[in-house]
């Protein structure tokens, strides 16, 4: 199970992240400002930070800085509403892995999170099991010991969400 | 001067357009005219004191003829008057013969002069060598004078000045003695030095024009630097400047020039940050309705939360473009529309409006009794702006006062809170557009309320202040406007 930790100081931008991530597998944390950000990626164990760049107290670039100082290698993808070309350059100076400019699609954003995962050597878990329960994320099928069944379904997001909760534990 | 063609088009366009233009600055330019005027004006007076010097000769020579002359004659009186006879022993009584043939043996004219002698209008003698017809033919008019008698004559070899004077004797005028000195030797000198000094004067004139020509150039090469510097400034690169080095003139034109580019700079620089925060506030909202509304499910809760959360980001989106245009309105000259407004009655409506923005204890400080001329709608706007953000730095019951006072022509409003003050950091920015205090968030508003409060008061010719006189014991902002009508601000500072 990835863990994502989450740095955004707008909450309805880090519960859309948040839901659309669980839900996807991931499990995430998020912190509102950029020196809680420092504190978790040192103390916890993630294998991914998204950046906002314009977060309180410490802002984005200092996080990553402070973070790649501290020689912490996780990849992080830099979220920023700056299409600037230097502040891209910038934030990928600083050590960011990626940049993904606000508005931005969903889709693109897990499929920059997969990327960098499996660029880490991170084995992303696409397959959650629940006792004789396997649902498989990427084809969404879903098999109770054995038997498929297309899980393209309304509740296929709550099968999804509870499996991943309990892969948690 | 040499010029490199660049590949854009643009540029080579403005090269071409500065070649042509080139043959017209020979003409035209300033280092030329400079120069022409130069010349002329060393040209003219060189002439004049060329012509000063000769004619100031010309009359020196003819001072010394006149001496000469003079000269001559008074030796000649001398003889005639006190001289004896070398032959008698005796003065010579009338006989003239005898004198003039006295005077002939003794004198010898000096160079140029000759002297004629004529007795009984016949030609006696001459210290002339030749031509001696001629002469006494040119004077010949002189023989019989009774006077004496000045003048020029034209003779074989050029003009000559003379004096006559007639010889009497007994009251009896028997001869006459004439005195010259040819012109032509003398006037030849004056022309020949006067050539000369315009000679010098010429090279004089040659060698200074070069040097001007070189010292203009180099007095105008800022000025070329201003040009081209000018020419190379694009809306991209307002970083180069003329660094002109001295105190002169064109290094203050430099100077200006400079710090214009500098005032440029700070305003294209404002203007980018500008489009650049507007951008970062509308793109966080389209961020997150985009975001929720992507991941939308089937859930009739969900659907109904996604909803009014989207509605509330449209909302604030809405308020925030209506914000941006009031202060882009804020630059224009009818921002405003000015009428007679009572003071008092305009605080007391401010007072119910505000009073109606939350739960606070709300407190009239004071009301100024009288009219300012002022937008009664933008000034509301102003106040109850002031008004919701001390909402939002206080907590319910909580002190806000709300005040106005009228003293010598000005009319002050002012919005106090109880809340926790501006940090002295933030101070200065706060009126700043987008300024939003340290950790703030973004659902206290886009940081433009403040600016549009100081819109509307230097609209009215006024301006906005924040007073936090107690640190941490809130911040009172006061809106300062002039009662009589303002003349229009010209340029309001962004």
């Amino acid at each position: 199970m990835n863990r994502i930790l989450i740095a955004e100081d707008e909450p309805r931008l880090a519960a859309f992240l948040e839901k659309g991530l669980a839900s996807n597998g991931f499990v995430t944390t998020t912190v509102g400002d950029g020196a809680r950000a420092v504190m978790m990626a040192d103390d916890d164990e993630f294998d991914l930070l998204v950046l906002d760049l314009g977060l309180p107290v410490k802002d984005g670039f200092t996080v990553l800085q402070e973070l790649r100082a501290a020689g912490r290698r996780m990849p992080v993808i830099v979220l920023s509403a700056r299409d600037d070309v230097r502040d891209k350059v910038s934030g990928l100076e600083h050590g960011a892995d990626d940049y993904v400019t606000k508005p931005f699609r969903f889709e693109e954003l897990l499929a920059r999170v997969r990327v960098r995962l499996r660029a880490e050597g991170v084995a992303e878990q696409t397959v959650l099991r629940c006792g004789d329960l396997t649902l498989d994320l990427r084809t969404r099928r879903a098999s109770v010991g054995g038997a498929a069944s297309s899980s393209r379904h309304a509740s296929s997001r709550c099968s999804r969400s509870s499996c991943a909760t309990a892969a948690r534990y | 001067m040499t010029m490199t063609m660049t590949p854009e088009t643009t540029a080579s366009t403005e090269l071409v357009s500065r070649r042509r233009r080139w043959p017209r600055r020979l003409l035209s330019g300033a280092r030329t005219r400079i120069l022409a005027a130069f010349i002329v004006l060393l040209a003219l007076s060189t002439l004049v004191s060329t012509i000063a010097l000769r004619e100031i000769l010309q009359a020196r020579v003819g001072e010394r003829v006149e001496r000469s002359l003079g000269q001559e004659v008074k030796e000649f009186s001398t003889l005639a008057r006190q001289g004896n006879n070398p032959l008698t022993g005796k003065p010579f009584g009338s006989d003239v013969q005898a004198i003039f043939d006295v005077y002939f043996q003794r004198n010898v004219p000096g160079e140029g002069e000759a002297v004629f002698t004529f007795i009984d209008g016949k030609p006696d003698q001459t210290t002339a060598d030749v031509s001696r017809q001629q002469l006494f033919a040119a004077i010949a008019p002189l023989a019989r004078i009774t006077a004496s008698k000045r003048g020029e004559v034209a003779g074989p070899q050029g003009d000559a000045r003379y004096l006559a004077v007639p010889v009497a004797v007994k009251g009896r005028h028997r001869g006459v003695f004439v005195v010259t000195i040819a012109l032509g030797q003398e006037r030849a000198e004056v022309d020949e030095a006067a050539q000369v000094a315009a000679g010098v004067s010429l090279t004089v004139l040659l060698l200074a024009s070069l040097l001007a020509f070189v010292i203009a150039g180099r007095v105008l090469t800022p000025l070329r630097q201003l040009t081209e510097t000018a020419q190379s400034i694009t809306e991209n690169d307002l970083t180069r400047r003329i660094a002109v080095e001295g105190e002169d003139e064109i290094a203050e034109l430099g100077h200006t020039f400079d710090a214009m580019l500098d005032r440029l700079q700070a305003a294209f620089a404002t203007q980018k940050d500008f489009v650049s925060d507007a951008g970062h506030e509308l793109r966080t909202p389209i961020t997150i309705i985009r975001g929720h509304l992507e991941l939308l499910g089937d859930d009739p809760d969900e659907r109904r939360e996604t909803v009014e959360l989207v509605c509330d980001e449209l909302d604030r989106m809405s308020r925030f473009v209506d914000d941006l245009l009031l202060l882009a309105q804020a630059e224009q000259a009818d921002f405003i529309q000015t009428a007679e407004v009572d003071l008092d009655a305009l605080t007391e409506a401010l007072m119910v409006k505000a009073s109606a923005l939350g739960p606070r204890e709300w407190t009239l400080e004071g009301i100024g009794v009288g009219r300012v001329t002022a937008d009664r709608q933008r000034l509301t706007q102003a106040i109850m702006q002031l008004a919701q953000n001390a909402v939002q730095h206080t907590v319910e019951g909580d002190r806000i006062a709300l005040g106005s006072a009228l003293a010598n022509g000005h009319a002050r409003l002012w919005v106090s809170d109880s809340g926790s003050g501006v940090p002295a950091a933030d101070r200065e920015r706060i009126f700043d557009r987008f300024a939003r205090g340290a950790g703030a968030r973004r659902s206290q508003g886009a940081g433009l309320g403040l600016a549009i409060v100081r819109a509307i008061a230097e609209a009215h010719g006024g301006r906005v202040e924040l007073d936090c006189a107690r640190p941490g014991s809130g911040a009172t902002f006061t809106v300062t406007i002039p009662t009589d009508p303002a003349p229009p601000q010209e340029a309001r500072a962004t």
